[in-house]
C-alpha cells in the first residue's frame, strides 16, 4: 500500500525526515519497501501484514506513527472545509434498505445527495491520488477513493436515477443472475455471491465491484453513497469466485472498522458538497454499526518474562495507550485492556504482548542464550545413514543432483510407468506437474541427457529423495552409471552395503516394465524386495536421446534398507596361521550363473575354505561354442594349524571333481 | 661338468645388470647361498677323482672370491648411486586429478545450517512432504477462510484414486506441504518439552517459476519449547546462528512482522554481506527494492546501480521467527500457560544464493554439472 508524507501529516505532526520515518515504520512492523520522491511529496510503499487491516489506511498508519514518534494522533479528518453533515430524518419518501441475511452484512448505510455537478477533482486531490498510483476519474469517484485510502472504509457511489424502485436490497444472487460490471466484463453469479440490488436487477457485487449501468458518470445528477460493513468471509468468497481483487474487496476481506462506517460516509459527503455542490438528502441505514467491546488480560510476569525486563504497570500503560488500548481493570499482577474497535486482530494475551514488544522495540530486548536440555527425542538412525550414503557416493565419484518431484504424462510414458499408479494434484500449475513422481530414474536419465547436450561428459549421478505412490511416500536412492560395465555398476551398490554393514542381500530376477527381459536384477533382503538395478536398453536410450555406451540405473527404497544397517561392527581376530591360495580357471556353459558354481563348491563342505574370490570372466572362440571361462581364487586356512600342501591339493581336487561331475566344468590350461 | 668360465661370465653379467638390491640378493642366493650353485659344486668334490680334487677346489674358491667381490661392489654401488636414469621433476606440470564426485549445494547448505544447530543441542527430525490440511494450516493457527491463507497457497492432492489412505499419510485432506512448520505439530503432539528440534526438508508452493521463485524449494524450520522460554532467547539463538553462517562481523536486525503461528513475530535481517550496513542513497531518492519475498514477486524497477544483492537497503532478510502462538500450543495438547517456545524458518535456496552469490534459483534443479561441480 502506498502513502505519502504530506498526506500522513493530515493526521499526525511528523517532523522527522522521510528516511528517518521509513526506518521507524519498518522497525515498528510496517516494512517500507520503497521510498520515492513525487513532485513536492514523498511516496512510501509499505508492505502491510494481513493481520492489520487497520493499517490499510493513511489514518491507521498515522496512528502508528504517532505511537512510535511520541506525537499526538489528530483523529479522522479530511482536508477541506469540513462542512457539517447532518444525519437528519429524510424529507423525501424513505429509501428502504433490506438486508436478507445479517450474517452477510451487519450494517448498511446509504446517503442521498442531489444535484451534484460531476467534474474533475481539484488539483490537490488528483495529485494525491496519482502519487499513490491511482488514476483520477472525476470528483465523485475520486472522493470515494480518497476516503478509502484515508480512512480505510470502501465507499461506492451509485447513480440514484438508474436505481429502480424505492430501495436497496442486500441479498445473495439467484443462480445465473448476471451483471455487466465497471471493468466492462459481464459476469454470471452463483448463489454464493452477495449482491446489492434494486427491485428489478443487481446493481453491484457487494464490497467487490459495481455495475456499469449504475456507475456515476458526467451525466449523473443524483447519487446514492453506500457505506457498509460486509462479512469478511462472504466478500472473500465472492472475490475468489469472481476472480477479482479490488481495493474495496481487499479491505472488506480483512474486516473494516464498523464504528467508522457512518463517519466515513459523513466525510465523503462533506467533500462531495464542497467539490461537487449539491444538497444532502437523507441517510438510510439498516443493521447495527456496533460491535461488542472486548477486553484482554495481560499478566505482568508474562510480559516481564517475554521481554526479559522488569515491566511495571505504568510502563505497560504508557506503551499501549498511544495505540488506543485503555486499562479497564487493574490488579496486582494483571492488567485488563479494552480493545479498540479497529483492532479486531487482538484477541488474546499473546497479541497484547506483541504490541508491547513492538513499541518497547525489538532492538531493546536483550540477547540471551537458552539452556538447551537433553530431550526425549532421538535423531532417527536413517538420517545418519543417508548422510553416510551421500558421502560414500561422493567419495567414489558420484555427483548429487536434485530433480523435481512433480512430473507430467510425458515423463511417465517415456519411463514405461502408468498414471494409475500415481498420485496426482488437484490444482497443478501446468500439465508437466500433474503427478507426484513414483520413481526417480527417469529424472536422472533426463539429467544425463541434458548434461550430454551441454557436453559435460556426465558419468555418475545420484539422487536421494522421496517418491510417491498409492501406498504412500518413500525415501529412495537412485544411481546412474554411464561408461561402466554391469559389474562396476553393481559394485557401487555392494560398496554401499559393505559400508553400511548390510550382509544378507540377494540379487534375483526382476521384471520391470522399463527394462528388457533379463536386463534387470531385483535386490532383496530376507525375501523383501528393495529395488532394482538394470541396463537401459537401446530403445529407451534413444527415447531419452542419450548417446554412447551402456547406462545402468539402480533405484532402492532406502527407508527400511537403512534399518538393516549394522551400526556397530564387531572386531574379528586376525588369523594366526598362514593361508594357502589356489587359483582355478573353469570352462563352463555360457548360461551357467556364477551362483551355481558357488553352491556346488559350498556343498563340498570343506570347512577350511574361507574365501572364494571371483577373479575373471573370459570369453573367446578357442574355449568352444557356448562356453565361457571363470577364474576363481580359493583361499584355505585353518585357525588351529598350518595346512599341508597335500591337504590343500586334496581340497582343490575334490572341488574340481565335483564341479566337473555336477556342472560339466573343465579345467582351462 | 662345470664350465667355470661360462658360469663366471653369466654370474658377472647378472650382477652388472641388477638394478635393485632385491634382484642382487636373489642372485647372491642363487650362486652363493646354502643351496646355491657354488655350494653344489663344493658338495660334488667327493665324487671326483683324487687327482682332480685340488685343481677343482682351487677353481671353486677362485670363483667364489670373484663373485663375492663383484657382489660386494655392486651392493655398494646400488647403495650410494644416484638413480640411474635421473628424471628431474617438472613441478610446473598440472597434477593428475583423481576422480571427484560432488555434493549438491543445497545439501551442503542444509548440512552446514543443521550442524550449527545440532552443536547447540538441537535434534534433527524430518517429516513427510505430503501433509494433512490440519498440520499445514489449522493446527498452526492459520484459519482456512482468512486472507493470511493467501500467503500460503498450496498444491492439493486429488483424492479420487487414493483408495484407502496410504499407511504413512494421516487422515484428512491431503496436500503438498507449503512449509516445514507442520513438523512442529507432529513432534509436539508426540513429545513433551523440553524440545529443541531442527527440521530440514522440501516444500512446495504453486508459484510461477522464475529467477527467484521455484514451485519446489527447501526450508529449514527450528523450534525450542520449554518452560520460561523468552524472546531474548530467540534473539540469542538466531544471532549465534547467523554469525556462524555468515561471519562474526555481520549485524542483525529483528523487525516486527506477522505469522499466524507465532506472536510476537519477527523477520530477521543481516547486514548485506556485499555492501555492509551502508545504505546507498542518492540525495533524497531512496529507490529501495523489496527483498525476494516468496509470497509476492516484486519486479525490479531499475538497473542495479546499487548493491545487486540488497538493492540499496543494506539489509538481507534471512529468517522468519517468533514466539509460538498459544493457540498452536493448545492445539497440540499442552496445558495452558505451562510452556512457551519460539520457532523460526528459513529458505535454504535463498540462503545458498546469498552465501554463494548465485543469481537464479532454477540452477539448483537444472543439475548442470558445470554448476554442481563448483561447490
Amino acid at each position: 500500500m502506498k502513502i505519502t508524507y504530506n498526506w500522513l501529516k493530515d493526521f499526525v505532526d511528523v517532523r522527522i525526515s522521510p528516511e528517518a520515518l521509513a526506518e521507524k515504520l519498518t522497525m515498528a512492523g510496517l516494512e517500507v519497501v520503497s521510498l520515492e520522491k513525487f513532485q513536492d511529496d514523498y511516496v512510501f510503499e509499505i508492505e502491510i501484514t494481513s493481520n492489520r487491516p487497520d493499517w490499510l489506511s493513511i489514518a491507521g498508519i498515522a496512528r502508528e506513527v504517532a505511537a512510535v514518534t511520541g506525537k499526538k494522533f489528530a483523529g479522522l479528518r479530511v482536508k477541506g472545509k469540513g462542512l457539517a453533515v447532518k444525519r437528519e430524518a429524510p424529507k423525501e419518501p424513505s429509501l428502504s434498505i433490506v438486508i436478507q441475511d445479517k450474517k452477510d452484512c451487519l450494517f448498511y448505510s446509504a446517503r442521498v445527495i442531489r444535484d451534484v455537478k460531476v467534474s474533475p477533482s481539484p488539483a490537490w486531490l488528483a495529485k494525491r491520488l496519482e502519487a499513490i498510483g491511482l488514476r483520477p476519474v472525476h470528483n465523485i469517484v475520486d472522493i470515494t477513493n480518497y476516503i478509502l485510502y484515508a480512512t480505510g472504509q470502501p465507499l461506492h457511489a451509485f447513480d440514484l436515477d438508474k436505481i429502480d424502485g424505492g430501495g436497496v436490497i442486500v441479498r445473495k444472487a439467484h443462480e445465473g443472475e448476471q451483471l455487466l460490471m465497471i471493468d466492462g466484463q459481464n459476469r454470471k453469479f452463483s448463489s454464493e455471491v452477495l449482491l446489492i440490488c434494486d427491485d428489478k436487477k443487481p446493481l453491484a457485487a457487494a464490497g467487490v465491484m459495481g455495475g456499469k449501468d449504475t456507475e456515476v458518470t458526467v451525466a449523473t445528477k443524483n447519487i446514492l453513497l453506500e457505506s457498509a460493513y460486509f462479512s469478511p468471509v462472504r466478500v472473500r468468497k465472492c472475490a475468489r469466485l469472481l476472480a477479482l481483487s479490488t481495493d474495496s474487496s481487499y479491505r472488506f476481506e480483512r474486516s473494516v472498522d464498523i464504528a467508522q462506517v457512518v463517519s466515513s460516509s459523513d466525510m465523503a459527503s462533506s467533500m462531495i458538497l464542497e467539490f461537487a455542490g449539491g444538497s444532502l438528502g437523507g441517510l438510510y441505514k439498516s443493521g447495527a454499526n456496533k460491535v461488542p467491546q472486548t477486553s484482554v488480560n495481560v499478566g505482568l510476569p508474562n510480559a516481564g518474562r517475554l521481554l526479559n525486563d522488569n515491566l511495571t504497570a505504568p510502563k505497560i500503560k504508557d506503551l499501549l495507550s498511544p495505540l488506543g488500548f485503555e486499562v479497564c481493570l487493574a490488579k496486582k499482577d494483571n492488567l485488563r485492556f479494552s480493545v479498540p474497535a479497529f483492532r479486531q486482530d487482538v484477541q488474546c494475551e499473546a497479541d497484547i504482548l506483541e504490541e508491547i514488544s513492538r513499541i518497547y522495540g525489538y532492538e531493546n530486548i536483550l540477547v540471551t542464550l537458552p539452556a538447551i536440555k537433553p530431550q526425549e527425542i532421538k535423531e532417527d538412525a536413517g538420517i545418519c545413514a543417508r548422510k553416510k550414503i551421500k558421502e560414500i557416493l561422493r567419495a567414489v565419484g558420484f555427483s548429487e543432483i536434485i530433480t523435481y518431484s512433480l512430473i507430467g504424462k510425458d515423463f511417465l510414458k517415456k519411463a514405461g510407468l502408468f498414471e494409475e499408479q500415481c498420485v496426482s494434484l488437484a490444482n497443478p500449475l501446468s500439465a508437466q506437474q500433474e503427478y507426484l513422481r513414483p520413481a526417480m530414474f527417469p529424472g536422472l536419465l533426463e539429467a544425463l541427457r541434458r548434461n550430454q547436450e551441454l557436453e559435460n561428459n556426465p558419468e555418475l549421478l545420484f539422487e536421494l529423495g522421496n517418491n510417491f505412490d498409492l501406498k504412500g511416500e518413500h525415501t529412495s536412492l537412485c544411481l546412474l552409471a554411464k561408461g561402466k560395465n554391469f559389474l562396476e555398476a553393481k559394485g557401487y551398490l555392494e560398496l554401499l552395503f559393505i559400508k553400511l554393514g548390510i550382509e544378507n542381500y540377494k540379487f534375483g530376477p526382476c521384471s520391470h516394465s522399463f527394462f528388457a527381459e533379463g536386463q534387470a536384477a531385483d535386490l532383496s533382503i530376507a525375501g523383501k524386495s528393495y529395488g532394482f538395478i538394470g541396463r537401459v536398453d537401446t530403445q529407451a536410450l534413444s527415447r531419452y536421446k542419450i548417446e554412447g555406451g551402456d547406462v545402468f540405473v539402480a533405484e532402492l527404497k532406502i527407508d527400511e534398507l537403512v534399518r538393516e544397517a549394522v551400526i556397530c561392527r564387531k572386531y574379528k581376530p586376525l588369523p594366526i596361521y598362514p593361508s594357502a591360495q589356489f587359483d582355478i580357471s573353469l570352462i563352463v556353459d555360457e548360461s551357467l550363473p556364477y551362483k551355481r558354481i558357488l553352491d556346488e563348491i559350498a556343498s563340498c563342505g570343506i570347512r577350511f575354505l574361507q574365501e572364494i574370490d571371483f577373479k575373471d570372466l573370459y570369453r573367446a572362440k578357442e574355449l568352444g561354442e557356448g562356453k565361457k571361462s571363470i577364474t576363481l581364487s580359493l583361499l584355505f586356512r585353518s585357525n588351529e594349524r598350518t595346512l599341508t600342501s597335500e591337504e590343500t591339493m586334496g581340497f582343490v581336487g575334490s572341488i574340481i571333481k565335483r564341479l566337473n561331475e555336477k556342472l560339466g566344468a573343465a579345467i582351462r590350461k | 661338468m662345470y664350465n667355470f668360465v661360462a658360469i663366471e661370465e653369466e654370474a658377472l653379467r647378472g650382477i652388472a645388470q641388477a638394478v635393485t638390491s632385491q634382484a642382487l640378493d636373489a642372485l647372491r642366493i642363487k650362486y652363493l647361498g646354502r643351496s646355491g650353485l657354488l655350494a653344489g659344486m663344493t658338495a660334488s668334490i667327493p665324487s671326483l677323482q683324487a687327482l682332480e680334487r685340488p685343481e677343482f677346489g682351487k677353481n671353486v674358491n677362485l670363483l667364489k672370491n670373484k663373485l663375492q667381490d663383484a657382489f660386494n661392489k655392486k651392493t655398494e654401488e646400488l647403495k650410494s648411486s644416484k638413480p640411474c636414469v635421473s628424471q628431474t621433476l617438472d613441478w610446473t606440470l598440472p597434477g593428475t586429478l583423481p576422480r571427484q564426485g560432488s555434493s549438491h549445494p543445497i545439501t551442503q547448505v542444509m548440512d552446514e545450517v543443521c550442524s550449527v544447530f545440532t552443536r547447540m543441542g538441537f535434534v534433527i527430525v524430518e517429516g513427510p512432504e505430503v501433509e494433512t490440511e490440519y498440520n499445514n494450516f489449522t493446527g498452526l493457527n492459520i484459519p482456512l477462510e482468512h486472507p493470511s491463507r493467501d500467503a500460503f497457497d498450496t498444491f492439493y492432492l486429488k483424492e479420487d484414486n487414493l483408495t484407502g489412505k496410504p499407511a504413512n499419510w494421516q487422515t484428512g485432506k491431503l496436500l503438498l506441504r507449503s512449509h516445514t512448520s507442520p513438523v512442529q505439530i507432529r513432534v509436539m503432539k508426540k513429545h513433551k518439552p523440553p524440545l529443541a528440534v531442527i527440521v530440514p526438508g522440501k516444500v512446495y508452493r504453486p508459484d510461477a517459476t522464475d529467477a527467484s521463485h521455484s514451485f519446489m524449494f527447501h526450508q529449514i524450520e527450528g523450534f525450542l519449547v520449554d518452560e520460561n522460554v523468552r524472546f531474548s532467547d530467540l534473539k540469542g539463538v538466531l544471532s549465534a546462528f547467523a554469525k556462524q553462517l555468515f561471519g562474526e562481523s555481520i549485524k542483525m536486525r529483528f523487525r516486527p512482522h506477522f505469522f499466524p503461528f507465532t506472536e510476537p513475530s519477527a523477520e530477521v535481517d543481516i547486514s548485506c554481506i556485499i555492501c555492509g550496513e551502508q545504505k546507498h542513497r542518492e540525495g533524497l531518492r531512496v529507490r529501495g527494492q523489496g527483498l525476494n519475498d516468496k509470497r509476492r514477486p516484486l519486479p525490479l524497477r531499475e538497473e542495479q546501480r546499487q548493491c545487486p544483492v540488497c538493492h540499496g537497503k543494506g539489509w538481507l532478510e534471512i529468517l522468519g521467527s517468533g514466539m509460538i502462538h498459544p493457540n498452536v500450543l493448545a492445539n497440540v495438547g499442552y496445558p495452558k500457560g505451562k510452556y512457551t517456545g519460539f520457532a523460526f524458518g528459513m529458505g535454504v535456496d535463498r540462503i545458498a544464493m546469498l552465501k554463494y552469490g548465485i543469481n537464479d534459483i532454477r540452477l539448483f534443479y537444472e543439475n548442470d554439472l558445470r554448476f554442481l561441480k563448483q561447490f
